[in-house]
C-alpha cells in the first residue's frame, strides 16, 4: 500500500472508533490536531522515505521526518521507530509514555497512553501482534511473545507469556479471562456491540 | 475561576511545604501540575460565558492554550468534567481525566487515568478527598465515594464505597482504618516538585 492509502485507513478507523461526537469539526478537524494521529502520519512517513531506492534521495525526505519526530518524542512523549512493521489502521488514542518496538504488528491495531511493547533481557526478539489487537491504557507487552488476532489486553496488564486467538487477558501477570472475544471483528462488520 | 485556582495553589502548597503561607504559594505556582490546573478553570470558565462571541473567543483560547499545556506536560484534564475546588495535580506526564464529576480536595499524580470504557454509558463519578496514586486506572461507569485512596498501578472497574482503600489489578476493597481516615501523610507528599 502507499503512504497516502494508509495514512487513510488509519485516520478512518480512528474516525470510525475513538470519536463519538459526530460533529464535522470533531471528524476533519479535530482528529489530525490530535497527537496520536500526528505521530502516526510521522512514522508512515518516515517508514515510506526508507522504501525509497537511491539512497542518495533519501537524506532530503529524512529532514522533515527528523523535524517531526522531535516534535512527536519531545513534544508528545510517543515513540514509533521507522523500522516497525505496522500493518493499516494503526490507531494512537491520547499520548505520552508510549514506545512501540520495531517488531511486526498486524492490521487495527489500537494502542493508548502509557503502552510499552519491548524486548526483555536475555529475549532479544521484539513481540509479535496479530490483526484487531486492542492495548489498554498502561499495558505493557515485554519479551518475545506472540499475541494472536482478536485480543484485548486490559488495562495495566503485563503480558510476558504467548496469547492466543479470540482471547481477553488482564491483570499482573496477565491472566486469560474470556476465550470467546471478537467484538473488534464484529464491529468492523457493523454489528453493535454493547458489552463484553 | 480566580478563587477556585487560589484554592487549588493554596492546597497544593500546604500538601507539599507544610503551610498555606504567601512565600509557599508563590513556590508552588509555576509547577507544570498548577499550570494544567489553571488552563482547566479558564477553560471552565470560558464555557460558563453567557455571551456567544466572547465565549467563542475564550474557547479558541483555551483550546490553543490546552494543546500548549498537552505537549510540553502531557497533562490533559479535560474541560467536559466538573471539578470542585482544591483539585492538585502533582508531578506530569500521562495525566488523562475525563469524568462526569469529581468532588472536592481531588489529588492526582502522574501516570493517572480516569477515562471511559467500551461499551459503558457515561464516565466515572467521584466523590470529596479522593487520591489517586501513580499509574492508577479508573475506567468505565464506576462510581467512587468520599475519602478513598486508589492505590498505585491498580485498575478499578467496580464500585469503591465511601472510606476505603482500593489496590490491585483488578482492584479489591480494604476499608481505611478510622485513624488514618481524610488525612493524608505529608511526608509522602513532601518528595515532589
Amino acid at each position: 500500500m502507499g503512504l497516502f492509502s494508509l495514512i487513510k485507513a488509519d485516520v478512518k478507523f480512528k474516525q470510525q472508533w475513538f470519536l463519538s461526537q459526530k460533529s464535522w469539526f470533531t471528524r476533519n478537524v479535530r482528529v489530525f490536531l490530535e497527537p496520536g494521529t500526528i505521530a502516526v502520519i510521522v512514522y508512515r512517513y518516515g517508514s515510506w522515505a526508507r522504501t525509497i531506492k537511491p539512497a542518495l534521495l533519501r537524506i532530503p525526505l529524512y529532514i522533515p521526518y527528523a523535524l517531526g519526530k522531535v516534535l512527536v518524542v519531545l513534544g508528545f512523549g510517543i515513540y514509533v521507530p521507522s523500522k516497525a512493521k505496522i500493518g493499516p489502521g494503526f490507531v494512537i488514542h491520547n499520548f505520552s509514555n508510549i514506545f512501540i518496538s520495531e517488531g511486526e504488528i498486524g492490521s487495527n491495531c489500537i494502542v493508548f497512553q502509557g503502552v510499552t511493547t519491548g524486548h526483555l533481557r536475555e529475549q532479544p526478539e521484539p513481540p509479535k501482534l496479530g490483526n484487531n489487537v486492542f492495548l489498554g491504557a498502561g499495558a505493557k507487552v515485554l519479551g518475545s511473545v506472540k499475541i494472536g488476532d482478536n485480543v484485548v489486553v486490559g488495562a495495566n496488564s503485563v503480558v510476558i507469556s504467548d496469547v492466543p486467538d479470540n482471547c481477553t487477558v488482564m491483570g499482573n501477570p496477565a491472566r486469560i479471562i474470556s476465550r470467546e472475544t471478537n467484538w473488534m471483528a464484529e464491529k468492523r462488520e457493523g454489528k453493535k456491540v454493547v458489552n463484553y | 475561576m480566580i478563587t477556585n485556582i487560589k484554592q487549588d495553589v493554596r492546597r497544593k502548597a500546604e500538601l507539599l511545604y507544610g503551610d498555606a503561607s504567601t512565600a509557599n504559594c508563590l513556590r508552588a505556582l509555576p509547577h507544570r501540575g498548577t499550570l494544567a490546573g489553571m488552563v482547566y478553570r479558564f477553560g471552565r470558565q470560558a464555557g460558563a460565558v453567557k455571551f456567544k462571541p466572547l465565549s467563542l473567543l475564550l474557547k479558541v483560547a483555551y483550546f490553543v492554550l490546552f494543546y500548549l499545556v498537552q505537549m510540553f506536560t502531557g497533562i490533559s484534564i479535560q474541560s467536559y468534567a466538573r471539578i470542585g475546588k482544591g483539585m492538585v495535580v502533582c508531578n506530569f506526564s500521562g495525566i488523562f481525566v475525563l469524568a462526569e464529576e469529581i468532588g472536592e480536595n481531588f489529588t492526582v499524580y502522574e501516570g493517572v487515568t480516569v477515562g471511559n470504557i467500551r461499551g459503558k454509558p457515561r464516565l466515572a463519578i467521584i466523590g470529596d478527598n479522593v487520591t489517586l496514586e501513580p499509574g492508577c486506572k479508573v475506567l468505565g461507569d464506576v462510581t467512587i465515594g468520599d475519602n478513598v485512596v486508589v492505590r498505585a498501578n491498580s485498575l478499578v472497574i467496580t464500585d469503591v464505597p465511601a472510606n476505603s482503600i482500593a489496590i490491585g489489578n483488578p482492584a479489591r476493597i480494604v476499608p481505611m482504618k478510622t485513624e488514618e481516615k481524610v488525612e493524608e501523610p505529608k511526608e509522602r507528599m513532601a518528595q515532589h516538585g
